[in-house]
This record gives C-alpha cells, sequence and structure tokens, in this order.
C-alpha cells in the first residue's frame, strides 16, 4: 500500500504550449489564422492541421519502410469502416499519387506497387432491430457494398467476399468452418450454419470479454489470410494512438504482455510473409475524426459488431477492453499526455525472441514455456493432503484458474461433428458435466491443445461454457454432443506444430500408440469422468453467492 | 481480550467446528454445497482468486501453500538468514508476520525472524498502528525494533506535513521511509527484509510505470528480490541487505479474508496524509478489471514479467551508475541522496528542494558547496522562512551509514 512517490512529470508538449501561450487563439504554425482545431496544448487552423497530419503520417510510413527500396511489395489496408481506416486510405492515396513530373520520372521507383483494401463484415453478429426480430429471415444489412464502393472510388482492388467458397458468406464466417475430414465437406455447410457456428462459439462464451478477444483472434487471423492471398506482403493497420494505448493497457490485463510488443508496434515482422504496419499510430483518434470531416469522408456508420446486446445480464456488460478504453480517455482529458506516454513505453519494448513456429494455434502469437506450470504454482487448487479423497484426485482436479493438466489432453478434436475445447470450467458455472458426460464414444481424433496456448488465450479460455454450448445446441435435435468449431486454421495451426501434414496423419499416430500401450479396454472419456465424478455438481445446485 | 493469544491450527480448527454447527441448522441438508477441494466440510467462502467455494481449512491451504511455493521457487531465504519483516500494523503486514512465522515453523526454513517498524510521526495514525506492531511481537513471539523518523531525521511527519501542507508529502514520507527501513536493518543486522506488497499492489505498480512511461522502474517492479546494488560490488553495508515480496501472487482480499478468518489483530485505517490522484485512478481502474476478470491481478503480473524481459533487451533503458551520497552513505545515483536532497530542503526552509525535476537545483547546490564547503546549513544563502529551524541545534544530522553500527542490544522479547 505504497503511496506514489512521483507526480507525472511536466511533458515536452506541455512546456512547448506554454512557450506558445503568446499565440493562444492562433494557429501554432502559420501564427496568422485563428485557430480552429486544439489537439492536446497545439492549435492549428484547418489547412495546418491537414499538413500536419500530413507529415505525421509519412514520417511514420518512412520510419515503418524506409523509402528506399528495391522491389516494391503489394500493401494491404485494412479496412473497418471506422474513422482510422477510413483516414488510412485516403492518406496512403495522398501518398502514394504521385505528382506527375515524378510519375513520368522511369528513375523513380514507386514505393508501394499495387494497394488494396479489404473489409471485414460483421453485419451478422450485429444486433437485430425489431424489424428483424419480426421477420427473422432478413438479415443486417451487409456493409461490403459500402466498403466496396469507397474502395472503388480511389481505384483499388477490394478484398472481401471473393475468398469465400460460397461467394456469399462474410469472409469472417467461412473460418469458423471446422477443419473437414475431406475438402468436400467444406463446401456443404450454408451461409446460415456457418452463421449459426460463429454464433455457438460466441454464445459459449461466459463473458463480453472472452468474447471480444476471440473475435479479435479471428478477425486479425483473417486480415493475414486476406492479405497473403492477395499477394501482399505488407498489411497496413488503422490502429490510431488512442487505440493503441488501450491496447496496451488492454493487453497487459489480459495476460498477453509477452506478445504486447508485435500486437501495438509501428512494424512487426512476427508473422512469416506479412509484415503488419500501423501508420496512424502516432495519430490521436480525435485527430482522425477531424481529418474525416474536413475532408468529408464517407464512412460506414455500423461497421463494428458491437457484442454486448449478447450478454443477458447487466454484469456482464463491461468487458476489459471497454473498461480500458473508458479509462484511458478519462485520464486522457485530465492528463492529456497519457495517450502519448503509454505508446512511447511500448514503442521502446522489445519484441521477445521466440520463433513464428512455435505459435500460439488460436491467436498465433508467440508462446512462452511452462504458463501451465507457473500457474500452478501460484494458484494452489489442491486440498491439503490430509483431506485428499483421492490422491489421483489432484492432477484431474478441477483447476478453476486455468485449464487443467489434464484438460490439456481432451481437447480440441478436429472432426466435424466434434471439434471442441475442453478446459477448466469457470469457477463460477459447474464443470463441465455437459461435455464429458453427453460424448459418448472415444475418438482418436484429438488433438493437445490448451498445452499448446498461449498465456492469453488459456487465460480466456477460461470463460468459455461447454455445459451453456450444450443446452443452447439442444433444440437442434441433431446435435446430441455439445462441442462447437473452432476456425480451421487453429486446427492447422496444430498440426503443424506437432509435425504432420494432416489430421489423418494424428489419427494414425494416435491408433499405432494406444496400441503399443495395450490399453484400450476401457473407454478414456469413461474413466475421467470416474476420476471427476465428484466435481459433477447438479445444475440445480448452482450457489454461486460470495460470501 | 481474544486477539492477544496466539491463534493456533488447534483454536483455528475448533472454530471451523463451531461454524460448521452453526451453518448445520440453516442447511437442511449438510453438505449442500461442500467444499470443491475436500468435498468433506460445508464451504464457507468463495476464494477471490478463482471463485472456487472452500472451506476454512481448505482456504488456509492454498493460501500458505501459495506463498510456501513463491518462497521455495524464487529461493528467497537460506537456512540461519535472519530476516527483518517490514511491520506497519496493517492487514499486510500482520498478515506476513503470522504466515512467516507459521511457514518457518512448519516447513523448518531456519530463520531469524524479527519485526522491523518505522514510525513516521503521523498523529492519529502511526502511533495506534504501532500499538498493534507491540501487540502482534507478543502474539507472534517475534522480538521488534521500531525506528523513527525524528530520531533518523530530526524532523517527523507531523512536521513535515506543518512545514509544506498537504501536497507532495507523500514524496518525503516515501523516500524517507525506503531509508528507514535499510537502517533500521543495518542496526538489526539482518540479510533480508521483508515486505508486505500484495498482488494487488504490484499489478497496480505494473499499470503505473506504463502509464508514467517508466521502463527502468517498469523493468523492475515485477522482481521480487529488489536488492539496490545487485551490480554494485562497492562493499556498501545496504549492499548485502536484499528486500522481497513474499506475497508477490497474493490477493489482497485474500489477505483481508486470512486476517479475517484467523481473527488476527490489524489496524485498519488508512493514512490521513495519504490519497494520491494519479495513483488513486490507476486502483480504482484495477478493482474494476478485477471485478470483471478475477485473474486480471495475477495476468497483469504475468504481462508485467514479460514486459520486464522485453525491456531488459534494450539497451537504450540502462539504469544510472549508482554510488554513494556524501553526506550519508546511502546509495545514490547522484552527489546527494534523495533524502538527503528533501531535508537539505525543510532544514532551509526551502521544501521544494528535492520535489519533481532535481537536477538544476542539484547542480545550484553542487556549485554552492564548492563555494562554501559542505553540510553548512547556511552555504545557500537563503532567507529562512522559520527562523527556528535554520539554527543549527535544530538540524540533526544523519548519521552516516558507515558509522550506523549494528545495534549493541538487540530487541528482545522482553522489552515492555
Amino acid at each position: 500500500m505504497s503511496c506514489s512517490v512521483e507526480e507525472p512529470t511536466m511533458t515536452v508538449a506541455e512546456k512547448r504550449a506554454k512557450s506558445r501561450a503568446v499565440h493562444v487563439g492562433f494557429c501554432c504554425k502559420c501564427k496568422s489564422e485563428k485557430s480552429t482545431i486544439i489537439v492536446r496544448y497545439a492549435e492549428y487552423c484547418d489547412p495546418c492541421f491537414l499538413i500536419a497530419l500530413d507529415s505525421k503520417f509519412r514520417t511514420a510510413l518512412r520510419n515503418a519502410r524506409p523509402y528506399r527500396v528495391t522491389n516494391p511489395e503489394n500493401v494491404m489496408l485494412a479496412f473497418s469502416g471506422g474513422s482510422s481506416s477510413r483516414s488510412l486510405i485516403h492518406l496512403f492515396d495522398v501518398f502514394h499519387s504521385l505528382p506527375p513530373e515524378v510519375a513520368t520520372n522511369k528513375q523513380q521507383p514507386k514505393i508501394y506497387n499495387n494497394i488494396h483494401v479489404c473489409h471485414i463484415d460483421e453485419s451478422c453478429l450485429m444486433e437485430p432491430t425489431q424489424e428483424q426480430e419480426r421477420d427473422r429471415s432478413s438479415l443486417t444489412q451487409s456493409t461490403m457494398e459500402q466498403a466496396r464502393s469507397i474502395a472503388a472510388a480511389y481505384g483499388y482492388e477490394f478484398h472481401g467476399d471473393q475468398l469465400t467458397i460460397s461467394g456469399q458468406a462474410p469472409e469472417l464466417l467461412s473460418k469458423i468452418l471446422p477443419l473437414s475430414l475431406t475438402p468436400s465437406e467444406r463446401t456443404t455447410l450454408s451461409r446460415q450454419e456457418r452463421i449459426e457456428k460463429l454464433n455457438a462459439l460466441l454464445r459459449a462464451c461466459t463473458t463480453l470479454t472472452a468474447k471480444e478477444t476471440l473475435l479479435q483472434h479471428f478477425r486479425s487471423s483473417l486480415l493475414v489470410q486476406l492479405t497473403k492471398r492477395a499477394q501482399c506482403t505488407i498489411l497496413a493497420l488503422g490502429d490510431s494512438a488512442t487505440r493503441v494505448a488501450i491496447q496496451i493497457i488492454g493487453l497487459t490485463a489480459i495476460g498477453r504482455g509477452y506478445s504486447l510488443p508485435h500486437e501495438t508496434s509501428l512494424l512487426s515482422d512476427w508473422i512469416q510473409d506479412c509484415k503488419v504496419i500501423r501508420p496512424l499510430k502516432d495519430c490521436l483518434v480525435k485527430e482522425l475524426d477531424t481529418f474525416c470531416s474536413l475532408r468529408q469522408l464517407e464512412m460506414i456508420e455500423k461497421h463494428e459488431a458491437q457484442l454486448d446486446w449478447t450478454m443477458r445480464t447487466k454484469a456482464e456488460i463491461k468487458s476489459i477492453d471497454r473498461l480500458t478504453q473508458e479509462f484511458i480517455t478519462g485520464l486522457d482529458k485530465e492528463f492529456p499526455s497519457t495517450v502519448a506516454t503509454v505508446c512511447r513505453t511500448a514503442a521502446k519494448l522489445t519484441a521477445p525472441g521466440a520463433t513464428y513456429q512455435d505459435r500460439c494455434p488460436l491467436c498465433h502469437g508467440p508462446v512462452q514455456k511452462d504458463v501451465q506450470e507457473w500457474k500452478n504454482r501460484i494458484t494452489v487448487t489442491t486440498a491439503p493432503t490430509n483431506h485428499t479423497v483421492d490422491s489421483s484426485l489432484g492432477a484431474a482436479e478441477v483447476d478453476p484458474g486455468c485449464c487443467n493438466p489434464n484438460g490439456a489432453s481432451v481437447c480440441c478434436s478436429t472432426s466435424s461433428s466434434n471439434n471442441r475445447t475442453s478446459n477448466g470450467p469457470s469457477s463460477c458455472s459447474p464443470p463441465q458435466n455437459g461435455s464429458l458426460a453427453t460424448h459418448g464414444h472415444s475418438s482418436p481424433d484429438e488433438l493437445p491443445f490448451s498445452s499448446l496456448l498461449c498465456y492469453g488465450c488459456l487465460t480466456n479460455l477460461r470463460d468459455l461454457d461447454l455445459k451453456a454450448m450444450g443446452s443452447s445446441s439442444s433444440h437442434h435435435a441433431d446435435e446430441g454432443v455439445s462441442s462447437f468449431d473452432l476456425p480451421p486454421y487453429v486446427a492447422e495451426t496444430l498440426l503443424h506444430r506437432l509435425g504432420l501434414g494432416s489430421l489423418e496423419e494424428y489419427q494414425e499416430m494416435q491408433f499405432a500408440r494406444d496400441n503399443d500401450a495395450g490399453r484400450v479396454a476401457q473407454d478414456p472419456r469413461e474413466s475421467l469422468r470416474e476420476q471427476i465424478q465428484e466435481f459433477l455438481i447438479e445444475s440445480d445446485d448452482e450457489d454461486d453467492d460470495p460470501l | 481480550m481474544d486477539s492477544t493469544s496466539q491463534p493456533t491450527p488447534a483454536a483455528a480448527q475448533a472454530d471451523n467446528t463451531a461454524s460448521v454447527d452453526r451453518t448445520a441448522a440453516k442447511a437442511a441438508k449438510p453438505l449442500r454445497n461442500p467444499c470443491n477441494l475436500c468435498q468433506s466440510v460445508r464451504a464457507i467462502l468463495k476464494r477471490p482468486k478463482t471463485g472456487q467455494q472452500l472451506c476454512r481449512e481448505c482456504f488456509y491451504h492454498v493460501f500458505e501453500t501459495e506463498i510456501h511455493n513463491t518462497i521455495v521457487d524464487n529461493k528467497l531465504f537460506n537456512k540461519g538468514d535472519r530476516v527483518a519483516i517490514g511491520a506497519s500494523g496493517g492487514k499486510d503486514s500482520t498478515v506476513l508476520a503470522y504466515v512467516m512465522k507459521l511457514l518457518n515453523d512448519r516447513y523448518s526454513y531456519g530463520l531469524d525472524l524479527v519485526l522491523l517498524s518505522i514510525d513516521e510521526g503521523i498523529t492519529g495514525y502511526r502511533d495506534d498502528s504501532l500499538e498493534t506492531v507491540k501487540r502482534n511481537r507478543d502474539q507472534y513471539q517475534i522480538p521488534l525494533l521500531i525506528v523513527s523518523y525524528k530520531d533518523l531525521y530530526g524532523w517527523s511527519m507531523d512536521d513535515i506535513v506543518k512545514e509544506i501542507g498537504r501536497k507532495n508529502n507523500c514524496t518525503f514520507c516515501g523516500v524517507f521511509r525506503r531509508q528507514a527501513l535499510d537502517r533500521g536493518a543495518i542496526m538489526l543486522n539482518v540479510d533480508h527484509i521483508v515486505t508486505g506488497h500484495n498482488a494487488d499492489d504490484i499489478a497496480e505498480t505494473v499499470l503505473m510505470n506504463i502509464l508514467r512511461g517508466d521502463l527502468p522502474r517498469l523493468q523492475r517492479c515485477t522482481s521480487i528480490i529488489t536488492n539496490d546494488t545487485s551490480e554494485d560490488s562497492s562493499g556498501l553495508e545496504t549492499s548485502k541487505i536484499l528486500r522481497s515480496k513474499p506475497f508477490k501472487y497474493t490477493y489482497e482480499k485474500e489477505i483481508v479474508m486470512y486476517a479475517y478468518f484467523k481473527k488476527l489483530d490489524y489496524f485498519s485505517t488508512e493514512c490521513i496524509y495519504s490519497p494520491n490522484a494519479y495513483r488513486g485512478h490507476a486502483r480504482v481502474f484495477l478493482k474494476d478489471l478485477e471485478a470483471i476478470r478475477r485473474t486480471t491481478i495475477v495476468d497483469i503480473i504475468h504481462s508485467g514479467e514479460a514486459l520486464s524481459a522485453s525491456v531488459q533487451a534494450n539497451e537504450s533503458t540502462k539504469l544510472p551508475t549508482m554510488s554513494t551520497c556524501t553526506r550519508c552513505g546511502y546509495i545514490s545515483s547522484n552527489e546527494l541522496c534523495k533524502a538527503c536532497l528533501l531535508l537539505e530542503g525543510l532544514n532551509k526552509g526551502l521544501p521544494q528542494l528535492g520535489i519533481g525535476h532535481t537536477t538544476k537545483i542539484r547542480r545550484q547546490h553542487e556549485a554552492a558547496n564548492l563555494a562554501s564547503g559542505l553540510s553548512t546549513p547556511t552555504s545557500l544563502s537563503s532567507p529562512s522562512i522559520d527562523g527556528s529551524r535554520s539554527t543549527d541545534e535544530n538540524v540533526k544530522v544523519v548519521t552516516h551509514i558507515k558509522d550506523l553500527g549494528r545495534l549493541a542490544n538487540q530487541p528482545t522479547l522482553d522489552i515492555v
């Protein structure tokens, strides 16, 4: 309980503001026009503001990637529809349209070869309006056409729906397909089924934080896939300084400090063959909003899925990201240097020396060793020895702090019928009764899952409630098992990390090992269930009162 | 008085049985809600760290074992170490003293424990809490030494606040306390100081350091053992004394819970001069985060540890080279340590000296020293605001670390 020894000290910006004080009310650049915009401590008139923002963008772009390049690369601009990514497209366009006298000069190589724009349509996750509630068949207006027309106005190649198999389904959903055993199965799922699979997975998340985090992983994975398929080697994100600062605190809070440098840096070369740049990370969101309105740029009004409508109770509505956003914006009002300071702090961090080969299957971030061990040491979940009913219980015991070690071997089967994630159930929900009990037969096609996850994903999956899954999907008569599907990239990464080419190869290996061990007598799931029998509370016994 | 007798496991067991009897009447079916771990006793609490429903004994078990794991995994102590427990009388340090004693006996660490308290001289706060520490000394049978600001520096916090007002006084208190602990430790001839900083404090510090952009501190704040001079081989007295935080992974709420169920005797009033706006924001934010996801505190510490490694690789954030203060011999990166600089300001009636950016002031000070010699109270020609303060007799000269030998009479339990 120490009190702070130091107050935040005066920053350079604050000092500059003092020296500028003589020009109050006037633009700090031209000093002749009345100021119209105040950014932190500096006042600008409209023209000077636009010049300043443009040069800020160019500086960042140059820092991210030197201008002197021998072979120009293709760049993919991620466009969500909001003001930041909208500014990104426009600024890139201004940057890339060379003045005619330069353009004709053949000596001058282009810095970027082709510019592509991609958009992920999330309309299926948006809150249905009352009209749609009545008529279940109509879906929320797709944002795809709007995004396409914006990209077309610049003459950029647009990606978004072309890569889906059906040609209609939003890209995000096509990736929630399980890794099918045969390629033909992939095409059999309709758009509606894909939406249902995504919704089922999100329904299993008991917290908004888990939903948002999972969705964010899918989003970034998709962006990278789109980038690679369009033959681009650079993915440019429109993350503003405000967004990056929120990310830095938010990622810290959800235990993702290890991958934080990759996820917030100006240039990250973590992902193989796809550099990620954030050229707007020096611009406040307020500046970009102003930019969009000054330039009268068209945006997509409702573009990002807000998931809070999916939560049943008021208590669950806040997510860590949402809370962090309020915290940072609130603090920034009182201490206007907050965002810049936080960004500068993270910019000085060096990315960890992990290898891309060992990436986390779910978020594709770097993975630290022995995170499960670390968790087990600092959060003890075994009974005192004199109380222990059964010593083997210790291992199989339900660990609400994290995925239990046993969960590691049970997880993520990848057949289309039971691609599921098993982990220690979150503490307030009863143990994974549903998943263990309802699963009848032994399936040899499971992959180790949680043992390969990074700390952040391990923590996040705690908030997945398999039992809720079971009950919500029970009205689909054909679905007897409580399971949910993860995108195929998860299974692909898993196999890759295990050094296997295909799922069949893994099954063969499993089969051979089982035979060697000579123990096929009992259904392994049954024996597991027996071990944890005592922990399986009946559902009506949910006494969740705090002390 | 119930709390004056040392709570023993047997007594706790008796309490436990009693509580089961009490609750048995309420619950028609016994064990309707059994402890998630032992399954044999009704759960009486929901564990803040995990949300598990536990019985009293299992809670004690996991709480103590986690601290034991932390101590063992980080190899905090060697057998035979003399360890000072920084004791304020608050919940953290009271539980720390109790648990250290308990684990030392249970796992035979072979530690020689001693309580060390700092008397900042805050009427209505510290005087009362020190009474608690004295009771703890008797309850746990651990000797106690109290070191006061007044004795060390000639100023109590009450005096300082009278002089400088409510603003910035935490700067004085923090700087002085840190040094006072080290001075006390030297007097006690200990190898190690343990403090009651808990997981919440550490998570909060991680957030604060990110918000403030303080990379060197971000790097250090998650390490469980801190030693001022780990890279320094000057053989200073302070450099041998390690500091550690056995509660690094222990939730504040669980400490309170433990103290509550064990009926430990602690003092629970916030410092009357304390509240700090900026840090307050971070604390509120952390509590909100914890409400959303209870593992957040551990997650932030995990992130902090990872970030700390990321800082390490960066060459540009090296710490300043450490030397010793020319006046008191304490570790310092400048000619004068922060405490001496602050004291200088107080003694001269210039309390703002040493607050905020000190580079300029230090330079002026050094120039003045060159002209008129060191530690003459009138060396900085400044009109004294409070005449009585600047007279020589009222100015306490801080004892040089080298002259601060170990106490001839080490505190024992006999002192009343």
